[in-house]
């Protein structure tokens, strides 16, 4: 005889009474706690199921396929769906103050706006503006005055304009001044269902200020022509900086984007994010951390550092640009000594001068110094193919090595291949230059002249093509 | 007997969804992610099958069989 | 279980018992007890129709022959079967429809990705693959269904043996291990990939193995057991 299981319909009727419950008691703070507990849900099911087997086993009254049936399963794929996906919208803030990404929990209620303002007078010249828990996208401007003004809007999603009119007075906006810190506070944590409040700033200060945004969850930062040192923190921000005069700090759990432009001070940039963009930067700058989008750095004076889980990038100042595309690094005009290690990247380095180091474990190099004279260069690739492509009048004491794989030399004499089996080896000399060694474990290495189809650089000499025989030669014969 | 292997057969579904759950738990607290840890329930199957293989085989010669098996 | 003569104990093949000689019903090549040999009539105590949270297995009540008109159409359900998930709900096996969409999602996405750089063609070939196998899977669930064999909810075209290795679970559990090993960090794909022709080599040894096993007759294979 075949038995029903029980927990099935169960479960469902549990997550339906929790959910009912989130309706009628809106303090009770469902989502939350099911984001986080909602395997236990299914560790609960599986349990309770496994005893109900072991039951009917004992009977005697085991049916064939006892077990878990498709809608079951179903109901399974979906709570895991749904489980994570609150779970990652929950811990990750997927929630964005203007764009929410997911469904609102609200099925009823909608927003209300507040006005928010707060002036803090004769600050000085150089106060120290502090911002706490931002929610909501933030502006400051340096200007010529002495004195802090905030100016916004407040968010807040309720049943009613009365119970809005309860969040804001609960959630009131407070500047005040404490010692030598002008602290603003949108106080949006207080609010019932913080995480549907958000409140756009936009502030004043003197342009001498030195800004410090703490503890943000979400929102972006728009800086501009402040003289005083910049520290954001933030859980999930984007930031652009304009303009500023002192050190930039920043850190972030998640970033779709760090842009900073012509900073007098240093740069250090830690964290999570997708794209990065320093440009003008007078300091030092440092990039760490997990970046997953496009990556550009022009003109920095002083020397630069890259780190990331898979590669590293040290160069003393770079007057182009360097790039980091996906799995692909581009740098033109690159003062060294430069040293770039990676897991796995294809480099492209143009016009760079001072010493070289590249270390590749899998990825392609191609380099085209293209000033002369040439520094001491050392590349390496495990698996990969190496490009040199040297510049009329270069010196250089050239050794070129493949473990396995082919050499090419389309640049000609003095370079001679030599090949062993499957491995071969390329050396020369020309004017006793500085030493230049490329290894290649897997893969091939070419060594060439540099033509016009390269990049646009000191004119190389055209080179001449062999005249066909004539047809005068041809009948000498 | 075979009716261990239908024990265990039975057993198979419940015991996979105990195993999804503490791999999400262990996501949630931060250890490893799910998204690393998956491969656990396929050799989690894998290895239940072979015991439902091996009980079956225990005593007697195995049925004849047409088709079934798992997605 | 005691051997009467040569026919061997049997079992059913739905709920396992074991059966007597006597006590066999031979239907469509396999044994099965009184209980549940597939007849033109549902078996007894089966469920009237087929709702997904009754823990009743989930085969629908057996069909009426193939050509009858209540019948499931494995042409309709090859049809249909190209649209993911679509296949497996009109044979009635739900979480599998749901399974075979998030799989076609997922190869998309991959197919998208730009982390596997090179292998995009890899991914790509298995979509238009991964979308006949669900037709062609619906086809012979639904041709199965129409000549009244019962269907398990997660019934697949690959067929599993139980004499022999154990490949499928073998399969899974190589499988499994490797990727866990490769999302763990402690042995990459890429370095399993440089051995790609070991699993050729694995391959006819398999093959080998299968013909000389069956070369040799059949009923003394499972008395070796």
């Amino acid at each position: 005889m075949r038995r029903s299981s029980v927990v099935g319909p169960l479960i469902l009727i549990v997550i339906g009474a929790v959910f009912l419950m989130r309706n009628f008691i809106p303090d009770f703070r469902v989502l939350d706690i099911l984001s986080d507990y909602w395997p236990w849900l299914l560790i609960g099911w599986g349990t309770l199921r496994v005893v109900e087997i072991l039951n009917w086993h004992r009977n005697g009254q085991l049916a064939s396929r006892g077990g878990m049936n498709g809608g079951e399963w179903a109901l399974v794929i979906f709570i895991c769906l749904f489980g994570s996906g609150m779970y990652a919208a929950r811990n990750a803030n997927l929630f964005r103050a203007n764009g929410i990404n997911l469904p609102s929990w609200d099925i009823l209620g909608e927003r209300f706006d507040f006005a928010v303002s707060g002036t803090q007078t004769a600050v000085g010249k150089a106060p120290r503006i502090v911002i706490e828990n931002a929610r909501g996208d933030t502006r400051i401007m340096g200007v010529d005055t002495e004195e802090v003004r905030v100016t916004g809007t407040k968010t807040i999603r309720a049943m009613t304009r009365d119970d809005a009119n309860k969040e804001d007075k609960s959630t009131a906006f407070e500047i005040v001044k404490a010692g030598d810190q002008i602290i603003i506070r949108t106080n949006l944590e207080r609010a019932s269902n913080s995480r549907q409040a958000h409140a756009d700033l936009e502030i004043t200060v003197p342009k001498g200020a030195t800004i410090e945004a703490r503890n943000g969850k979400y929102g972006d930062y728009d800086i501009e022509n402040i003289d005083g040192a910049i520290e954001v923190n933030s859980d999930n921000a984007g930031v652009r900086l304009n303009n500023i005069g002192a050190d930039v700090r920043i850190d972030l759990r998640r970033s779709d984007m760090v842009r900073v432009v012509n900073a007098k001070g240093n740069v250090d940039i830690k964290g999570r994010g997708q794209n990065v963009e320093l440009e003008n930067i007078a300091g030092v700058a440092t990039v760490s951390g997990q970046y997953s989008g496009e990556m550009k750095f022009r003109n920095l004076a002083k020397p630069f550092r890259f780190e990331s889980q898979n590669s590293s990038l040290r160069v003393e100042r770079i007057e182009g640009e360097v790039e980091l595309v996906h799995g692909r690094l581009t740098g033109r005009r690159l003062i060294g000594p430069i040293q770039i290690t990676s897991k796995s990247k294809d480099i492209e380095l143009s016009d760079f001068t001072s010493t070289l180091e590249i270390d590749v474990e899998r990825g392609d190099i191609q380099l085209r110094p293209t000033r002369l004279p040439l520094s001491k260069i050392y590349a390496r690739t495990r698996s990969g193919k190496a490009e040199l492509i040297l510049p009329t009048g270069a010196k250089l004491d050239l050794k070129a090595e493949v473990k396995k794989g082919q050499i090419e030399n389309d640049f000609g004499d003095p370079f001679r291949v030599r090949e062993d089996g499957r491995a071969a080896t390329l050396s020369g000399t020309i004017g006793g230059g500085p030493e230049v060694k490329i290894e290649v474990d897997r893969g091939d290495i070419e060594i060439r002249k540099w033509t016009n189809e390269d990049a646009p650089m000191p004119p190389p000499p055209p080179a001449s093509p062999v005249a066909p025989k004539t047809p005068l030669e041809v009948t000498k014969q | 007997m075979n009716s261990n292997s239908l024990l265990l057969r039975a057993l198979r579904g419940p015991l996979t969804l105990i195993l999804i759950g503490i791999l999400f738990v262990i996501d949630h607290n931060g250890a490893i992610s799910f998204t690393k840890t998956w491969p656990i329930i396929i050799i989690f199957l894998g290895v239940v099958r072979l015991g439902e293989r091996a009980l079956l085989t225990e005593h007697a010669p195995p049925p004849p069989n047409i088709q079934g098996g798992s997605l | 279980m005691e051997q009467t003569g040569n026919i061997q104990p049997a079992y059913c093949r739905i709920c396992g018992k074991a059966l007597a000689p006597e006590e066999q019903q031979h239907a469509l090549g396999t044994v099965y007890c009184s209980e549940h040999v597939p007849a033109s009539a549902p078996p007894p105590n089966a469920p009237p129709f087929n709702s997904p949270w009754t823990a009743a297995p989930s085969a629908p009540p057996p069909m009426p022959g193939p050509n009858a008109p209540g019948a499931p159409s494995p042409g309709l359900a090859f049809i249909l079967g190209l649209i993911p998930g679509v296949g497996a709900i009109y044979n009635a096996q739900y979480a599998k429809g749901l399974i075979h969409v998030v799989i076609f999602g997922s190869l998309i996405s991959i197919a998208n990705a730009d982390s596997i750089g090179d292998m995009q063609p890899l991914f790509g070939m298995l979509c238009p693959a991964w979308i006949f196998y669900m037709a062609f899977e619906a086809y012979h669930t639904a041709r199965k269904r129409a000549e009244g064999l019962p269907v398990e909810e997660f019934s697949s075209v690959i067929p599993v043996r139980s004499d022999g290795p154990p490949v499928g679970p073998a399969v899974m559990i190589g499988l499994g291990i490797i990727f866990l090993l490769n999302n763990l960090g402690l042995l990459r794909f890429s370095q399993i990939f440089r051995f790609w022709p070991v699993a050729l080599i694995g391959l006819g040894i398999y093959l080998l193995l299968e013909r000389t096993r069956s070369s040799s007759s059949a009923p003394e294979a499972t008395r070796e057991q």
